[in-house]
């Protein structure tokens, strides 16, 4: 039988697509669709990633090249908004490729699995972290479960006699270094732009309740050592260097644990390595002394989850913020050649007009003042997450069920203080402080290439 | 084409392999595990690390089942 395995990341509305690449924007292949490529080929599979953000390639051409591969099964990793999206391409998968099992993965199907799995195209749903789990479905598809069988896989969502069967939930993956360090040559990551993603932790310590990231992730926060985080580093810049411009942290709050980040600063002081590098923080985590150190080994920009401009929705949100602090931090930041990125969100359940306004007048603060990387989403409660199950006592009125305008960038939300408009009004004035992607650029006086 | 020898192994961290098996010791208590056909990578597996392993028929194997 074929070890070949397809893994398939579909097109998303609010990501920079191919046509918005340069050397400093555009955007990373998935890193999960490629850590489960990187884990099954280390596993003897030949998995196969084709990134339809990028590729943009028609479903005809698709399934043609499926059928040159005939491939032992099929992955797709979908997000909410889109879930209908990816349906769809099952259902044509199915109609054009006899026998064809199709998985489906990723963050909506771990929120969402029974909703996955009752779609007729649908042969099995992979529910939160995958490695294990779409390793041993690979081993039960091809040995026809004659190794294991598919009621012996944690994680796992499948189909048998018509009836669909939920499996217990996998235990989180206590020791992330036992990971293998992403080949992203599986996504030729190359031609993506100049910065590469890296993921050095799993969950977030962070409660905050309008993020899905503890549904996703359980409450665990879980990371990698700081020697696998720099041998990573290594790897890239020695594969990449003349092309990469930055390496981009992707975890929720990589400066959660004190001790790790300085034990990651000691190597790159140690074995003086030039990178430059970004991050995502949380005001609560940081201080004057970290930034210093930060900045020195390479760090130029910093970004951190504001969210609004009111002290009492920051408390309402279990935020555990405080907003004065936070201007000390960001001035902090920017005082020591570090670029501020702020996010902001509009129409929390606890917000009326005037909170929304006190928001946009902070962002207009921060950007005049520390010309901030700026983002500014909607508040969306995706189905499985807290906000959504309990929108009703949080006050919320969920206007839609339609998920492609779950992007974050269409207010689905009302609340009898706030309407869509509302959120709109005051979005139209924030948008004029939002995307200066050249930023980053600008402020470090020209391109700065590691070499 | 991979081997109809291989096995899965579970780990404690949580995380599953497969391979064949290459090298089973007793002095140093682990199994030597052989994931591709297609690379020389081979993983070494401490027995104290080791849930189960899962074997070409099905049969499952754990705690003292391990001792060989």
């Amino acid at each position: 039988m074929n070890n070949k395995i397809i893994l398939l990341h579909l097109p998303i509305m609010n990501y920079i697509q191919k046509d918005f690449i340069n050397e400093e924007g555009g955007y990373n292949p998935s890193l999960g669709i490629m850590a489960l490529g990187t884990y099954l080929e280390l596993n003897g599979y030949e998995p196969i990633v084709i990134d339809m953000c990028y590729e943009r390639m028609k479903v005809r051409e698709l399934i043609e090249k499926i059928q040159g591969i005939d491939p032992l099964f099929i992955g797709i990793s979908v997000y909410t908004e889109n879930f209908n999206q990816a349906i769809k391409l099952t259902q044509q998968l199915k109609s054009n490729i006899k026998g064809i099992k199709i998985a489906l993965g990723g963050p909506h199907p771990t929120l969402q699995p029974m909703e996955c799995i009752e779609k007729d195209t649908v042969d099995f749903v992979i529910m939160r972290e995958g490695e294990s789990i779409i390793l041993e479905l690979a081993e039960a598809i091809r040995t026809g479960e004659r190794l294991i069988k598919y009621e012996d896989i944690r994680g796992l969502v499948f189909k048998r006699g018509g009836r669909s069967i939920k499996n217990k939930y996998k235990h989180f993956i206590s020791d992330l270094d036992l990971l293998p360090i992403i080949k992203r040559e599986l996504a030729d990551a190359a031609r993506y732009g100049g910065y590469i993603n890296i993921s050095t932790s799993r969950g977030c310590p962070g409660r905050c309740i309008y993020c899905s990231a503890t549904t996703l992730s359980g409450a665990s926060y879980r990371v990698r050592s700081e020697y696998s985080i720099y041998l990573e580093m290594l790897l890239i810049k020695n594969i990449w260097s003349e092309k990469l411009f930055k390496i981009y942290i992707v975890d929720d709050t990589f400066t959660a644990i004190p001790e790790r980040l300085n034990n990651f600063m000691d190597l790159i002081e140690r074995f003086d390595f030039k990178i430059n590098w970004q991050c995502e923080s949380r005001i609560d985590v940081m201080n004057e002394l970290l930034l210093e150190r930060m900045h020195k080994s390479g760090c130029i920009a910093v970004q951190y989850g504001i969210e609004s401009g009111s002290q009492e929705v920051l408390d309402k949100l279990r935020k555990g913020i405080n907003l004065d602090r936070a201007i000390e931090i960001i001035d902090a930041t920017y005082k020591n050649n570090i670029i501020p990125c702020l996010s902001f969100m509009l129409g929390h359940y606890c917000d009326t007009k005037e909170t929304m306004w006190q928001t946009a007048y902070l962002i207009k603060q921060l950007f005049e003042k520390y010309k901030a990387e700026i983002a500014v989403s909607y508040n969306t409660p995706f189905p499985g997450t807290f906000q959504y199950i309990k929108s009703k006592e949080l006050g919320m009125n969920i206007l839609t069920n339609s998920y492609e305008k779950y992007t974050l960038l269409d207010p689905i939300v009302e609340t009898k203080n706030f309407t869509v408009d509302d959120q709109r009004e005051v979005f139209y004035f924030c948008s004029k402080y939002v995307g200066h992607y050249d930023a980053i650029e600008k402020q470090m006086g020209g391109w700065t290439y590691v070499s | 084409m991979l081997a109809d020898k291989r096995v899965v192994i579970r780990a404690k961290s949580s995380l599953s392999f497969a391979g064949e098996i290459k090298k089973y010791t007793n002095d140093s208590k682990g199994i030597l595990l052989k994931p591709s056909e297609r690379s020389e990578i081979k993983i070494w597996f401490p027995m104290d690390e080791i849930e189960c392993i899962i074997y070409p028929n099905g049969e499952v194997k754990k705690g003292e089942e391990l001792v060989w």
